[in-house]
């Protein structure tokens, strides 16, 4: 199905260290280093064990996003939603407003995995005219 | 059919409003027709929006119109509709490199040229029913098209609107049958009879026409044009010209109002006609120059005679241009009229969106309301019965239906209160310490692993902005809390002066990501004992990581409403389960959740302040009486110059405990003292526990003191100490 009806709530890992140590985390196997600021990682599934070479780098479960998937066919739908252009070619991430909602975006395999804050997830659901959650 | 001010009208298939009512023999619209919409003159009222111009409506069957009244403005509509999801106006973004607007000759070489070097060309072209509206910086530009409203952001604007034709400015130029040349070919070529035409300039071609010599010296008529008059400039003697129809040939300008309103913005630029000198008009005597704002060429010589001479400064003293055409009819005049001032032609003057009219509707596609954020507890709440409130930028339980009930479980029993929306932050690193030390008025060096400590936080003038608490967890990591509306703002503060500062420091905000359930009432540690390891529940201002009803939390005792508090922080994902755990195993207690209405009544018994709601803009900790949570004989900090300036000075304002019979006064009620003012109240309540009203407010000093008895709203109040409940702090520390 292309247009999936609700986010689900995404179970990562956040790291928040030093730009070098970041750099050498390696990515789980089938998951996603998502660097959303130079000092800020998300590690897309969880990690069991975490290594990284900053003794104060700060390392926390995060369940704060939801995600869903979007197909390549629902792309022009969201473009239509955003003041800012999605990247021509993937792999890629970006961050902005989907319909005023800060999301972050990770494009593959010519879709979309859209992360919205959980918190304002139902307001993506709506503008998106999402059918939403039973 | 239209239905024309109540008379039918009928069209043929392509017809606009303004084609259809003047081929029916209609002369309902005074002043010169454009029929391009560029003049206010053919404005109409279509189905209940006003400020339409009819020659860019088709004509649709069924149609009601109006036309504006004659004088003054268009009423408001006179039923309100009430929008739905249904109702909104369509509304899309897009991306291209370029944007051509206008489809004339230029706009089509330019849009091939940019489509054959391979470009994503969006064209607009308003006779096609795609109308851009504004351009702005980016370079964005706003349209209408059919299917809505756009934004479309590129990489180029190319404006290629053509030109707009010169409008006469003399005595009689206000009647109705006056046509400019392209506008009488165009609606003759519709079948729209003009009855005996008279030109004057340059004459319409494929229309049989009488052309008027000399100089144009006014046109006659009882309402519509009956005779155009002209004066032989070399005899002096004046000629008349009887007609039903008089066609303007007077040449023309650029068709500037987008450029004008991009004015100086890079990625714009005009071709073409739009691009164009403008044919001078000769310098205005009489008659009306700008017909949106009702401004004839007597006010332009009252203003010029003030020493208005600059074009801007007219445009503002007169008003010429500010109107619905946005000057394409009075720019020309207004500008020959300053030039004969000796300054030379004016620059013409900056243009604002929109262009065109919009509706409210229109205005608004694309805008959302406000997304209140939701707790993970949010569904919880609903099913409990809670009336939700937004607060803070969150949608929070007010009440649960029983306020009674919710605020004795808490004095009482136990009560459970989602506090998720607190302010969360980590700060770790080498230097978080002395970063913290710079951030707080308090000491955080003597905080030892494992407490808490309450803090305000202050700008740079020394004002209290926030508060909250700091947890230290070892010698490098510390837990931050902030109130829920200023979370946001009080992340970016730390991030933007750990930079600044240049200290190595890891900052990660938590709001979002954990939730935080406060467990209070003075049997709140027996419900936590069923659900964890009693024997490690933290003392007052402690904190600890323990695990409840199986759900990992960092335990922090503290306490906002009075009682033995308990938040539980934990992640979001956990929310409901720990709950529900709460709520299950609490059953026989009576345990019961309790909204925002009774926290706030809660706070204000125990004198807690609520930054933003009790504080002013400049309130120091001094005036609120938090002067003890500075301290002085530690390092730098911010605004730590400022409190030592004002720790000086008269003490001019306090936050003061007031307490008085009845019911409380409302927010915002005035203190009095001798009848005059001396204050007012910020919070208030009716407290159940101690059968009277107690508030805090801000009173002025009197005579180098505080008052100790007030009036409000005409009734006694007494300044108390605070806490008004449980000054002693023994429930809490229980």
């Amino acid at each position: 199905m292309s247009a999936p009806d609700h986010f689900e709530r995404l179970e990562a890992t956040r790291i928040v260290a030093g730009p070098r140590a970041l750099d050498e985390v390696e990515s789980p196997a089938g998951g996603h280093l998502v660097r959303l600021a130079p000092d800020d990682l998300l590690v897309i599934p969880p990690l069991e064990r975490v290594d990284v070479a900053d003794r104060y780098a700060i390392i926390e479960p995060e369940s704060g996003f939801s995600a869903a998937w979007f197909a390549g066919s629902e792309l022009p739908r969201l473009q239509g939603v955003s003041a800012w252009e999605f990247p021509r070619h993937d792999p890629a991430f970006a961050q902005g407003h989907l319909a005023g909602i800060p999301v972050k975006m990770l494009f593959d395999r010519g879709g979309v995995r859209v992360l919205v804050p959980t918190v304002l997830a139902r307001h993506l659901e709506e503008r998106l005219g999402m059918g939403g959650r039973q | 059919m239209i239905d024309f001010d109540g008379t039918p009208v009928p069209f043929k298939e392509g017809d606009t409003v303004l084609t259809a009512v003047l081929r029916a023999g209609l002369r309902p619209w005074r002043g010169c027709l454009c029929a391009e919409g560029d003049c206010p003159h053919c404005l109409v009222i279509l189905e209940g929006s006003s400020y339409v111009r009819a020659c860019r409506t088709p004509a649709s069957d069924g149609a009601r119109v109006e036309p504006h009244p004659a004088d003054g403005y268009p009423p408001l509509p006179a039923t309100t509709r009430t929008p739905t999801s249904e109702s909104a106006v369509g509304f899309e973004m897009i991306h291209c490199d370029t944007v051509v607007i206008g489809l004339g000759r230029s706009g089509k070489a330019v849009a091939a040229e940019a489509e054959g070097a391979g470009r994503r060309v969006v064209t607009l072209d308003a006779q096609a029913g795609r109308e851009a509206v504004g351009v702005y910086a980016g370079p964005e530009v706003v349209a209408r098209t059919p299917d809505g409203m756009a934004r479309i952001f590129c990489e180029e604007v190319v404006v290629a609107t053509g030109s707009v034709e010169v409008q006469p400015v003399c005595p009689g130029n206000q009647l109705a049958g006056i046509l400019t040349r392209r506008a009488a070919e165009g609606l003759a070529a519709a079948g729209v009879h003009l009855g005996r035409v008279v030109s004057v300039g340059a004459g319409p071609d494929a229309i049989d026409h009488e052309p008027a010599r000399g100089r144009l010296v006014r046109f006659e008529g009882e309402g519509t044009v009956q005779r155009v008059v002209t004066v032989d400039e070399a005899s002096g003697v004046e000629r008349t010209y009887r007609c039903d129809t008089a066609v303007v040939g007077l040449g023309s300008g650029p068709r500037d109002t987008l450029a004008r309103m991009a004015h100086g913005l890079p990625g714009v630029r005009s071709v073409g006609s739009a691009a164009g000198d403008l044919d001078r008009p000769p310098v205005p005597e009489a008659g009306v120059v700008c017909p949106c704002s009702g401004v004839v060429v007597d006010d332009l010589r009252s203003v010029w005679d003030r020493g208005f001479h600059e074009l801007e400064l007219i445009k503002r003293s007169t008003l010429a241009g500010t109107g619905t055409c946005q000057g394409a009819v009075c720019m020309p005049h207004v500008r020959s009229f300053v030039a004969a001032g000796g300054q030379g032609l004016p620059p013409s003057f900056t243009a604002r969106p929109v262009v065109t009219q919009i509706t409210m509707g229109e205005a608004a596609a694309g805008w959302y309301y406000q997304a209140d954020r939701r707790t993970a507890l949010h569904e919880e709440h609903l099913a409990l019965g809670a009336v939700m409130e937004r607060s803070g930028g969150w949608l929070r339980p007010w009440t649960y239906g029983d306020a009674d009930r919710e605020y004795w479980a808490v004095r009482s029993g136990v009560s459970i209160c989602d506090v998720s929306t607190l302010g969360k932050v980590l700060v770790s690193g080498p230097d978080a310490e002395g970063f913290l030390e710079r951030i707080y008025p308090a000491a955080i060096a003597p905080l030892r692993p494992g407490r808490a400590k309450y803090v305000l936080v202050l700008d740079e003038r020394g004002y209290v902005f926030d508060d909250g608490l700091v947890c230290r967890e070892d010698a490098n990591r510390f837990l931050l809390t902030s109130t829920s509306a200023g979370a946001g703002y009080f992340e970016m503060w730390l991030r933007d002066w750990a930079e600044g500062w240049g200290m190595d420091v890891r900052i990660l905000d938590r709001t979002a990501s954990w939730g935080a359930i406060n467990v209070t009432g003075p049997r709140s540690g027996d419900l936590l004992s069923r659900l964890g390891a009693p024997d490690r529940l933290p003392s007052f201002m402690g904190h600890t990581d323990m695990e409840v009803a199986g759900v990992a939390c960092r335990v922090m005792r503290m306490s906002f409403t009075g009682e033995i508090s308990y938040e539980l922080h934990h992640q979001a994902s956990r929310s409901r389960e720990l709950w529900r755990a709460l709520l299950e195993s609490g059953a026989d207690l009576d345990v019961w959740p309790h909204g925002i209405e009774v926290l706030e009544e809660l706070r204000l018994e125990k004198g807690h302040i609520l930054v933003g709601v009790d504080s002013l803009p400049d309130s120091t900790p001094r005036r609120l009486g938090h002067g003890w949570a500075v301290g002085m004989d530690k390092g730098a900090f911010v605004g730590r110059r400022a409190v030592a300036r004002t720790s000086g000075m008269d003490l001019d304002r306090l936050l003061v405990g007031l307490e008085m019979d009845g019911a409380p006064p409302p927010q915002g009620a005035i203190l009095r003292v001798e009848g005059a003012y001396a204050g007012f109240v910020t919070s208030s309540t009716w407290s159940r526990v101690l059968g009277r009203s107690v508030m805090l407010a801000w009173m002025n000093a009197r005579d180098g003191g505080f008052a100790d008895d007030v009036l409000i709203e005409g009734r006694p109040a007494r300044r108390v100490a605070v806490p008004f409940y449980d000054p002693e702090g023994l429930r809490v520390r229980a």
